[in-house]
């Protein structure tokens, strides 16, 4: 039984380790906490809804992900740069973020209803079991497709001219700056290759899951409680975090009750904040504490 | 018609006393809380449990409610010590989602998604006459004391210590003020205000369920502070006026239900995103969010 909680919290982990990755990515470039990304997410998943049924999965996959990517675009290029450009603070932003987020949900309920939508193969499938354990075949297809994006990018942040570049902003956007990068186009591609990420996780999730228009908060919350966890300013620590949260998840499961799993985290991401706000793979970085 | 506006004039000012409770926190003291909600949740809660299954009286179950949010205040005043800004936003937004949770899912206090009905009224009524003129009168009266304390807090030495805290914390420190236990104080007051409309708004209501206290509910009395204009009492009460006021003329132009429901978030949303960028102080304000 523990086996079997350990293991869905794994699949699990592997795809909050994804949303956290994205979401980590925009955070370094942008440097607040962009709610925006749950409606990139949202609208990705919706995309994916309407281009399945008249184009085919295939063309839905990518029209998920470039629907994230473009959506993710354009909001740092009407709202999130001019107010970095007007030297706004964080909490402006964060403002405004929330204020986006509101607007692209809601439209999604008027486009869709509040209701549920669905994707699912409904037929029930043999899946896959091992030492006891059994994952469904979309369970097996989130991991493989979590882990795959995340290996990618993982070697590209270290490897590539591109991947470098993002650390240096990530760890100094000055000197960055004067070392001659373009920060403001650097920071774009960050926001998009985070959109991306975000929205690959909502169409692989949506073969698992049904679609809700608040889907995307809660991922978006997921993913900031992962970075949390595992540390603001490390790409690996993110991805620890992403694990981390998702098999403590699946063990509030076990020990209480589903509806507590939500609590759960959220009492872990306080915690974390209150006592460990660098997080595990971080360091500590004094100008997040007062 | 009378009985309808005056439903809006008591919405408005229960709704005023809230965003005027946040308004302590994030205009006054520069602290973006994001759990407002829940203290409004907990002196509602509160209000409702004690006046319907023990018979409270209205002055005791709101003093209660008020004193149990003024308690719960410390889970803020925590990361109020800890953390900057956004972090601390963040904080405060976890509690609020956690308690949310517990008002959803304690069923057995709560009523859980059913919420708690038959809460008894503001006013006895002594005939068959609806009272809604002394109930606004009674929440008139409430509004004016509550601005007057506001005032007074503003103006005091400890007001003005609230507001070195949100120009330059450590410079007031270095002054030998302790702002860590200004912040606990002003938490536990906003605290102590959210409930206290909480605990009026259950009883005008007389039902009340876990939508009210949601999540999203925090970031509306956010919206009302920043678009009335931060640091400004005035602000609050134009800002819930404007935010109460727009279903009610959405419902005038026949749009009604779920459907309103969105396009009222997708209103409050725009008017945020439009506030910062035109008028970032909002439209009474003294103080802007952007100079943090």
């Amino acid at each position: 039984m523990l086996r079997q909680y350990i293991a869905n919290g794994l699949v699990n982990g592997a795809f909050i380790a994804l949303v956290a990755l994205g979401f980590g990515l925009i955070y370094g470039g942008c440097r607040f906490f962009a709610f925006t990304y749950g409606a990139c997410y949202t609208w990705a998943a919706y995309a994916q809804l309407i281009l399945r049924n008249k184009l085919g999965a295939g063309v839905a996959f990518l029209g998920g992900v470039l629907g994230a990517v473009a959506l993710g675009v354009i909001l740092e290029r009407t709202l999130f740069l001019p107010l970095r450009r007007r030297s706004e603070g964080v909490l402006a932003s964060m403002v405004v973020s929330i204020g986006a987020y509101a607007v692209l949900q809601n439209l999604i309920s008027l486009g869709f209803g509040e209701g549920v939508r669905s994707i699912r193969v409904r037929k029930v499938t043999e899946g896959f079991s091992f030492l006891e354990v059994h994952l469904a075949p979309a369970q097996i297809a989130i991991a493989i497709g979590s882990g795959l994006a995340i290996g990618v990018v993982l070697l590209a942040l270290r490897f590539s001219m591109f991947g470098r570049k993002i650390r240096a902003v990530v760890s100094d956007p000055e000197l960055a700056f004067v070392m001659g990068i373009d920060v403001n186009l650097l920071v774009l591609g960050m926001v998009a290759l985070g959109s991306a990420l975000g929205g690959l996780a909502a169409v692989l999730a949506s073969y698992d899951l049904d679609l809700v228009p608040t889907m995307g908060f809660q991922v978006f919350l997921l993913a900031v409680t992962a970075a949390i966890v595992g540390g603001m300013r490390s790409f690996p620590g993110m991805i620890l975090g992403g694990f981390v949260v998702g098999v403590f998840q699946q063990l509030a499961v076990l020990s209480f009750s589903a509806q507590w799993e939500d609590s759960a985290v959220f009492v872990m991401l306080v915690v974390f904040l209150l006592f460990k706000p660098e997080g595990l793979l971080g360091q500590r970085e004094v100008a997040n504490r007062l | 018609v009378t009985n309808y506006l005056l439903h809006v004039v008591i919405l408005v000012g229960i709704y005023a006393i809230l965003a005027s409770s946040l308004d302590l926190l994030v205009g006054q003291t520069g602290l973006l809380s994001l759990s407002q909600a829940a203290f409004f949740g907990l002196g509602a809660y509160t209000t409702a449990i004690l006046a319907s299954r023990w018979g409270f009286s209205l002055f005791g179950s709101t003093a209660i409610g008020v004193g149990i949010a003024g308690v719960a205040s410390l889970l803020v005043s925590l990361p109020s010590a800890r953390l900057r800004d956004d972090y601390f936003a963040l904080c405060t937004f976890g509690l609020q989602i956690v308690a949310s949770s517990l008002f959803l899912n304690s069923v057995g206090v709560t009523g859980g998604a059913l919420g708690l009905s038959g809460i008894p009224p503001l006013l006895e009524t002594s005939s068959g006459r609806e009272p809604r003129g002394r109930e606004a009168l009674l929440i008139a009266i409430t509004c004016t004391l509550v601005v007057l304390l506001l005032e007074r807090v503003s103006r005091s030495p400890f007001g003005r210590v609230l507001r070195s805290i949100r120009e330059d914390e450590p410079f007031a420190q270095s002054l030998g003020k302790n702002t860590a236990l200004s912040k606990m104080k002003v938490a536990m007051l906003s605290a102590a205000l959210a409930a206290l409309a909480g605990s009026l708004y259950a009883r005008y209501a007389t039902y009340i369920d876990p939508s009210l206290f949601a999540p999203s509910e925090s970031i509306v009395i956010l919206s009302m502070v920043v678009i009335g204009g931060l640091a400004s009492t005035r602000g609050a009460f134009v800002g819930a006026a404007v935010v109460v006021g727009v279903p009610e003329v959405l419902r005038f132009v026949g749009l009604s239900g779920a459907l309103a429901g969105n396009v009222r978030q997708i209103l409050y949303g725009f008017l945020l995103i439009v506030t910062m960028f035109v008028r970032p102080s909002g439209l009474l304000g003294k103080y802007s969010l952007s100079r943090r």
